[in-house]
């Protein structure tokens, strides 16, 4: 791939928001280089089942949109590359060093067939589905992956060969060594997005010592087209689940784990998730327990509503523990707020925990002579909410998507176009001053 | 036992209007009868009456016609004009020995799921009814 | 006609192939005239299945490409962009819908839904068979934008696309800027004033020198295509034409006062009158329903004032539209929680005028009194429950939780000995705005959850009134609570605007409020190519998401007028001449006037379409008695084959 080293906007992180401020300033006319430390572009939303409240599934939303940035002709794609200083030396004007780690696998020679994958010998957790099936040391990131080519996981793999040998494209390359690019770009565009909450942080929801308690992010794995199993299968005995469990704002709007924020997306996915179980489990009994329903966007009431008639309950009450019995199954203990806040417990197959969205702001270390201001929660700070939120504390540098906040896929992708279309401005005043 | 009359339909939809009502009732997962068939075209005032007759000598023993109604992007008046281009199929028809009943015109908005399952259930048991077409001889 | 056509089927990850036997359906077609490849994959959107297509078409030589997958409003322009990458003619493709159309609505039936995917797939290819290669129309853009509504939604868009360089005409129906954000008391989460807010907006607006501003200003007509729009507005006079150093005492002068619309007809206006101290244009106007022309203000003000002023029609030439015309206060029937029969039943909208007009006070006055309890009731004319035929408001109105709670706590930090009590349903305070819900319970503010089937009844005693609602927290317990006020925290509902949406032809959605083509492909877009929607008028909102939705308008409204020629869809109609007979029928049924008589060489005078008119509708098509008029992206020999594929029996 030839690589210029003058960019007009460097966009770090590669999801949905990433994707699409891409689109929308490459559309413009701006040259964009578009940054992704993982093996595929597509972020979070390319691993989810379907969305709410209209139910399309999220590959079909992110794959035209992932696959649109890779063949732009404006926008310039790293993956596995990761941002690792920028400095502003004046307005419109920031140098970049980014590290391209090594794939161990010629981009343009793979063709993404899998054969390296079939004869590789080494399997470890596959940490796209969320460590519910392995992958290989040799692998392809997701079924839907863009680029869709191989990577050597050098930490895992054994060094056997079988993959060099067997690869029909020869783009198996063990020489490969990291390499630092110096670009230099007019504005920079940061959707790095979220963190899932380590579950584990709540020891009294079971996540870890209870077999048959999983994350929402893995029940949406569970649900996905490209998901790991068939079906929807507990961990411990791989049973259909019949009766499943919600345990909402785990993490989130808790400020014993630092997080007084909600997550603003848990109760939605979990409703759209308990639709989902009903397609996939016919006979399955899904239970939310909940403080607060937060339907709140546009169509949220109307499925919330829905899938209340289509008999999801909704409990209204504070999870106490969670605990294990000896057949697995596991016993949720809870008060229940529409009796009184009596204590009562109930028996689950399964229990999934909708974790909250914590903040994912690492990149502002590498910021060298500004400094990316944060708010109290770790997200970034817009400066200006109420005049032009895109902004942040450093003029030129621009947020979109959950990198600002736990947020949905429409209103990241709107905050996306509304950063790029500070950028556009931006650049014009300081670098282009064009009237047309 | 003889086989079930089973009516073919042909649904007319339209780009931007009522097939997204089709498509959400397809994402609603609600079902109508499997023997349709849909074409999507921009605007129903384009349909001429000649092509419905067409349809029935194909074989087809209904048609419907999803038309924009008042939401239609290109034509305020869009369901004025269909409803004339209808009318002289209707009087087609007629000529050709082919109940007119058959034809079916109504507005679907592009959130319509209701009013096109009543509408396309509706027709399929009055085509159902009037049995297979008695074709005249061209 | 094309004789090298592939097929590609999509399972859609089981979305598809778990009802449709997708290899059946390969294998039904794979023989069909002119085809010569067919396959199925698993997703024919992602890389892998588009890069299948692209080197098919080069390893195969094909004329034409039918992919059967997802409706075509997700994936149609994806693999219409696939085959062109390959080198096909874009239009040589065409996409069947075998998921919404068959898969989804069929999984009753997975072997009649085979069928109907057959049939739909065979007349894909036949659509493809009678294709031809067709080319973009180019449209010259005209570099400038038209934003309607002149609320912080409107500024924020004009000021993105001015500092472009965009040319922008900013249009405002009512005589000033700055819409309803101005009559908030504090917003969140800076604490800032509406108006303040509104002021910052503004300060930057005087500053851009391509900015036209036109209040008292209404759409009149608006015709052309992306690109370029020809639109007329109207500027209705505002009687006074220039500024005067004494408006302020000519505004005294005036005898007539009616009620003050920006503040809820809490307080009094003149007739003339500026509707708060700030307001832009900072120019009073004349209210000529009020107006006795007693000529006091002409005294003072002289020649400022113009009473023979007349309404203007100006034409502006645009490449694109923002309408963000923002949304109405849901107003709450007489007698809903009291409202209208019980003087302090107010609406949240009229609190915040209240709070706002009596800043500096050190108590809340509310008719002469002080107020020392309030009870907001949560959720009216929002989250409605339908009980019969009429229409009601099902949609949460998303903004007022966090503005009430938020309320609550800036209540507390100005008034001391303030009770606070909440009755909701459900506190929807996401995100970031948890923390006024926990600072307003930390402050001391009292959550009581009522049942929307059993809602809280208010009525007076004595002076005061009663709030009497069962406690879903303490078992339905009954409480009556004794307020001085009740607050109706009142949802957003959609603007009536009928005007503008029969001339813009503006989509709507069924919660009244526009419709974007699709909320997370295209959030900002509508079907209409060109015109974009910002800020409230889509749906509820706050002010933060509004912003980002102005600059997200802009954003998208740049890539239309920031190049200097764009590309249209070749949908539209064309006249094969040798056919015509010039029966004009087309010309009459045109709604655009797109068709015109043209000398063709050889052929006499016949009918013409002009493209850049024509907006492909097709209606021209189905009068022409020697079918000479076309739709070049369907023809009707294109739908003759599609029929007669469909009619065959599987």
């Amino acid at each position: 791939m030839k690589q210029a080293n003058e960019y007009d906007v460097l966009i770090i992180g590669a999801g949905i928001a990433g994707i699409e401020a891409a689109l929308t300033l490459g559309d413009a006319g701006y040259r964009v280089l578009l940054v992704e430390k993982e093996g595929s572009i597509g972020g979070k939303m390319a691993l989810l089942s379907k969305t709410f409240p209209t139910l399309d599934c999220a590959s079909c939303i992110a794959t035209p949109k992932m696959a649109a940035a890779a063949h732009h002709p404006n926008i310039t794609l790293l993956t596995y590359s990761e941002v690792q200083e920028v400095v502003k030396n004046g307005e419109a004007d920031f140098s970049v060093k980014i590290l391209k780690k090594p794939r161990y696998v010629d981009l343009d020679a793979c063709t993404g067939c899998g054969i390296c994958e079939t004869v590789c010998p080494v399997i470890v957790s596959d940490e796209f589905q969320y460590d519910m099936r392995g992958r290989k040391a040799a692998y392809i990131p997701f079924d839907i992956a863009v680029p869709k080519k191989a990577i050597i996981d050098l930490d895992n793999c054994i060094l056997c060969g079988s993959c060099e040998r067997e690869c029909p494209a020869s783009a198996i390359d063990f020489t490969q060594e990291p390499e630092t690019l110096e670009v230099k770009v007019g504005a920079i565009i940061i959707a790095t997005g979220f963190k899932l909450f380590s579950p584990t942080l709540r020891p009294e929801f079971g996540y870890g010592r209870c077999k048959n308690v999983i994350t929402a992010m893995q029940m949406d794995r569970l649900l996905a087209p490209t998901r790991p199993y068939n079906s929807v299968l507990r961990p411990l005995d791989g049973k259909e689940p019949m009766r499943i469990a919600y345990i909402l704002c785990v993490g989130s709007r808790d400020r014993k784990v630092g997080n007084p924020y909600c997550s603003q997306i848990c109760c939605m996915y979990s409703i759209k998730q308990a639709q989902l179980i009903m397609g996939a489990l016919p006979l399955a009994d899904v239970a939310i327990f909940y403080i607060d329903i937060r339907a709140f966007g546009k169509g949220f009431e109307e499925f919330f509503n829905q899938t209340q008639a289509m008999g999801t309950m909704f409990i209204k009450g504070r999870v106490i523990v969670v605990e294990e019995d000896k057949e697995g199954n596991v016993v949720v203990k809870y008060e229940d707020m529409d009796d009184g806040g009596r204590l009562k417990e109930d028996t689950f197959d399964l229990v999934v925990l909708a974790v909250g969205a914590m903040p994912n702001s690492d990149i502002t270390k590498v910021f060298k002579n500004v400094k990316i201001e944060l708010d109290e929660v770790g997200w970034i700070k817009q400066v200006d909410p109420n005049n032009n939120p895109a902004t942040t504390s450093v003029p030129g540098i621009f947020v979109a998507g959950c990198a600002a906040g736990p947020k949905d896929i429409p209103d990241s992708i709107v905050e996306a176009d509304a950063a790029a279309a500070q950028c556009m401005a931006y650049l014009n005043e300081h670098k282009y001053g064009r009237k047309r | 036992m003889p086989e079930e009359f089973k009516p073919k339909i042909l649904i007319f939809s339209t780009n931007f209007i009522s097939d997204l009502a089709i498509d959400l009732t397809g994402l609603l997962h609600r079902h109508y009868p499997v023997t349709t068939s849909i074409i999507r075209i921009p605007c129903s005032s384009m349909i001429r009456p000649d092509i419905i007759l067409y349809a029935f000598q194909c074989g087809f023993d209904g048609v419907f016609v999803a038309a924009d109604g008042t939401d239609c992007p290109f034509l305020k008046d869009c369901s004025d004009r269909t409803a004339k281009r209808i009318a002289e199929a209707m009087e087609l028809l007629k000529k050709h020995g082919i109940e007119p009943e058959r034809l079916k015109m109504s507005a679907i908005c592009s959130v319509c799921v209701e009013p096109f399952l009543k509408h396309i259930h509706d027709l399929y048991e009055k085509v159902k009814k009037l049995g297979p077409i008695k074709r005249k001889p061209e | 006609m094309a004789k090298r056509i592939g097929v590609y089927v999509c399972h859609c990850g089981g979305n598809i192939s778990d009802t449709v036997d997708v290899e059946k359906v390969v294998e039904a077609i794979k023989n069909y005239p002119g085809v010569v490849v067919a396959k199925h994959f698993m997703f024919m959107c992602a890389d892998a299945g588009q890069k299948m297509i692209e080197e098919d078409i080069k390893k195969y030589n094909l004329d034409g490409v039918v992919v059967a997958s997802c409706s075509p409003k997700l994936h149609e322009m994806t693999f219409r962009n696939c085959v062109a990458r390959a080198g096909l003619n874009p239009y040589l493709f065409y996409h069947v819908n075998i998921r919404e159309d068959v898969s989804w609505a069929h999984s009753d039936n997975p072997e009649e839904a085979t069928k109907k995917a057959i049939r739909h797939v065979k007349a894909g290819i036949e659509y493809v068979r009678h294709a031809k290669p067709l080319e973009k129309i180019k449209v010259k853009t005209i570099p400038s934008v038209l934003i309607i509504g002149g609320g912080i939604a409107g500024i924020r868009a004009a000021l993105d696309l001015s500092r472009m360089g965009v040319n922008v005409f900013l249009v405002e129906k009512s005589p000033f800027l700055g819409g309803r954000t101005a009559q908030i008391w504090k917003v969140f989460p800076t604490g800032e004033t509406g108006k303040e807010i509104v002021r910052r907006l503004i300060e930057e607006l005087k500053k851009r020198d391509n900015i036209a501003v036109y209040t008292n200003a209404e759409i009149e007509s608006f015709s052309g295509f992306l690109g370029n729009f020809t639109v007329k507005i109207k500027v209705y006079p505002r009687y006074i034409v220039k500024k005067h150093p004494r408006i302020t005492e000519a505004i005294k002068k005036c005898p007539i006062e009616v009620p003050n619309e920006f503040d809820y007809g809490l307080t009094k206006r003149k007739a003339i009158y500026i509707p708060y101290e700030g307001a832009y244009p900072d120019l009073p106007v004349i209210d000529m329903k009020h107006c006795n022309k007693c000529g006091e203000c002409v005294k003072i003000l002289g020649d400022a004032v113009d009473f023979n002023q007349q309404p203007q029609t100006i034409t502006l030439n645009v490449g694109a539209v923002i309408v963000a015309t923002g949304f109405d206060a849901y107003e709450p029937k007489e007698g809903e929680f009291g409202y209208k029969k019980f003087q302090n039943v107010i609406t949240l909208p009229q609190f915040e005028r209240i709070l706002d007009i009596s800043n500096n006070e050190e108590k809340i006055m509310f008719n002469g009194k002080e107020v020392k309890s309030i009870a907001f009731i949560y959720c009216v004319g929002s989250r409605q429950i339908p009980t019969g035929p009429e229409k009601v408001n099902e949609y949460c109105s998303r903004y007022c939780c966090s503005v009430t709670t938020h309320l609550n706590a800036e209540l507390f930090k100005k008034f001391k000995d303030l009770t606070i009590y909440n009755i909701y349903r459900d506190i929807r305070t996401y995100g970031k705005y948890e923390t006024y819900y926990e600072e307003a319970g930390r402050k001391g503010a009292v959550f009581i959850r009522y049942d929307p089937n059993d809602p809280p009844q208010v009525c007076a005693e004595g002076d005061k009134l009663l709030v009497t609602v069962r406690d879903l927290l303490t078992n339905r317990e009954e409480i009556e609570i004794p307020v001085d006020l009740v607050v109706l925290v009142t949802g957003m509902v959609a603007r009536e605007n009928k005007k503008l949406e029969d001339i813009l032809k503006l989509p709507i959605g069924r919660d009244g409020f526009y419709q974007e083509i699709h909320p997370k492909l295209r959030p900002v877009e509508t079907n209409i190519a060109g015109i974009l929607i910002a800020g409230t008028c889509q749906g509820p909102r706050n002010i933060q998401e509004t912003l980002a939705s102005a600059s997200a308008a802009a954003a998208k409204a740049a890539s239309i007028v920031l190049r200097e020629t764009i590309e249209l869809e070749p949908l539209v109609a064309f006249v094969d001449p040798s056919k015509c007979n010039l029966s004009k029928l087309c010309m009459k049924e045109c709604p655009v006037n797109a068709i015109q008589e043209k000398e063709y060489e050889g052929l006499g005078v016949k009918a013409w379409v002009n493209e850049a008119l024509c907006i492909g509708c097709g209606a021209c098509v189905a009068v022409c008695p020697t079918e000479a008029i076309q739709l070049k992206t369907l023809s009707t020999d294109q739908i003759r084959a599609m029929i007669k594929a469909m009619a065959e029996e599987i």
